[in-house]
């Protein structure tokens, strides 16, 4: 048997190669390489516009977070939420959060973590109901998001904490998507939040977005404007525990993404060095 | 036939919602339409939350069918309806901040989904010696564009040359945002198409199969 024959029997046992990938991930995961990273334009151009934002700033902060892509999107929610909650103190920023559209723990999700993580607003000298409020989760899909735009108090009569909206000193002017001074939005429906609350009430949308194809989604609407601006994935997360300098989840997975990104390479590239070894073979003995 | 089930019904319904949306987008703030809106969008969020209702009763109905009639791995569906039951009933006594309700959605739940994403991930690797392969031109220009967007993301890669990234930028700038931007529209387009129709009451795909 040939080296080759040997190879490619090595590398189509799939116990084999998904043995060597959970080795390659687990190394960097427990041990982190610190592979450098360079900060992204989009992260700085994200970052600047939050530092950016005027005081006495209105902050609408959409969670739409299934709990399956959360290892994407709430390593770039933790900074985010971070930046902004250690600023709104002192710029007198008010921040709502809410969860539209995907039911499965996105409320759950902000408490164990972006909270658990950071602290919560209170340990910012944030108060509830004043400073920040949670308006908890809305069902259903297009029509929620543009009724919530149009009449917040259609859709939500009760927070997250079972009060009265009514009653809460920072809902007292806010009744509709266009109170908001700017909108942020973490995980899916990023074409229905251009559609229902970026379009029609022409606010800059912040799109907190899942990497690849998504990105690719969301480009068309950054390039015509109808997106402000957006961080990518982990990687976006990443850039952006740098810029706030608070070292997290994002970065420690960087290390295993760059390993697991040059591993895949790898395989396609040896597989067709494989695949073209065979086609001469073939070639050789027909003749 | 009984008047509710005739389609007619379900039709008009369908077209006079739809033309109090629509005459609202062109005529905001116009009282009356304004406050019919709200109403409608807060019963369509109703709904809405009874689906999830309805999924679950559904969702009930059919594990206990097949428990009952000892269907193919039928302890599967007693084992997910004792986990549903256990849940529903944890979180509604202690409400969505019960330690226990909390400790299995923690726990087991946010573990489990992203636990099921990364098999994805697993496999995609396994596969991808046999089936990443470059047979013809085609599949060649498919897999180059691939690998340099692959290794444009690399992170530390960015840090040391700066030509892969350019090359990724320029792959995710102008011919893949081109063709996002072209799908999109035509998305867009097909949406009105199917909008109208469903207006006019040609497409009653939603209604179900029509009776002969």
């Amino acid at each position: 048997m040939g080296i080759t024959d040997t190879v490619r029997k090595l590398l189509t046992r799939r116990t084999f190669v998904q043995g060597m990938l959970i080795i390659l991930l687990i190394i960097p995961l427990s041990r982190p390489l610190g592979l450098p990273i360079l900060i992204g334009e989009h992260s700085r151009a994200f970052y600047r516009i939050v530092e950016e934002l005027p005081p006495n700033a209105k902050i609408l902060f959409s969670q739409v977070t299934p709990v399956v892509l959360m290892g994407d999107l709430i390593p770039q929610a933790i900074p985010v939420t971070y930046q902004l909650v250690s600023l709104a103190k002192e710029r007198n920023w008010k921040l709502y959060f809410v969860g539209i559209g995907s039911p499965d723990g996105i409320l759950q999700l902000i408490d164990s973590e972006i909270w658990a993580t950071i602290g919560w607003p209170e340990e910012y000298g944030l108060k509830y109901g004043e400073d920040w409020c949670n308006l908890g989760f809305v069902a259903g899909g297009d029509i929620s998001w543009s009724t919530f735009g149009s009449d917040i108090r259609a859709v939500v009569q009760y927070d997250r904490e079972g009060n009265n909206i009514d009653s809460l000193p920072m809902m007292q002017d806010v009744n509709s998507v266009a109170d908001f001074d700017i909108i942020f939005n973490n995980g899916e429906y990023n074409t229905v939040i251009v559609r229902q609350w970026g379009e029609p009430y022409g606010k800059p949308l912040m799109l907190l977005c899942l990497t690849g194809a998504v990105v690719q989604d969301v480009e068309p609407f950054y390039r015509a404007g109808q997106v402000k601006e957006y961080l990518a994935g982990v990687r976006g997360g990443a850039d952006y525990e740098l810029l706030v300098n608070r070292p997290g989840k994002a970065i420690a997975s960087l290390d295993a993404i760059s390993i697991s990104h040059i591993f895949l390479i790898g395989l396609i590239a040896l597989g067709n060095v494989l695949y073209f070894a065979e086609k001469k073979e073939k070639g050789r003995n027909s003749l | 036939m009984n008047l509710l089930r005739k389609r007619e019904i379900s039709v008009y319904l369908l077209f006079i919602t739809s033309m109090v949306f629509i005459v609202q987008y062109y005529l905001p703030g116009f009282d009356p339409l304004d406050s019919l809106i709200s109403l409608l969008g807060n019963w369509a969020v109703v709904f809405s939350a009874m689906a999830m209702g309805l999924g679950l009763l559904n969702l009930a109905t059919n594990s206990v069918r097949k428990i009952q009639k000892r269907s193919k791995e039928w302890y599967f569906d007693a084992w997910l309806l004792f986990i549903m039951l256990l849940v529903l009933v944890l979180g509604g006594i202690g409400g969505a901040k019960d330690e226990r309700y909390l400790w299995i959605f923690n726990n087991v739940y946010q573990q489990l989904s992203p636990t099921f994403f990364g098999f994805a991930y697993l496999y995609m690797c396994s596969v991808a010696v046999l089936t990443f392969r470059v047979a013809n031109w085609e599949t060649a220009l498919l897999m180059l564009g691939g690998v340099l967007v692959m290794i444009g993301n690399i992170p530390f890669i960015q840090v040391y040359t700066g030509a892969f990234v350019s090359l990724k930028d320029w792959i995710f700038a102008i011919p893949s945002r081109g063709v996002f931007t072209a799908f999109r529209i035509s998305m867009a387009l097909g949406f009105v198409l199917i909008g109208i129709r469903t207006l006019l009451g040609i497409e009653r795909g939603y209604m179900g199969a029509e009776e002969s």
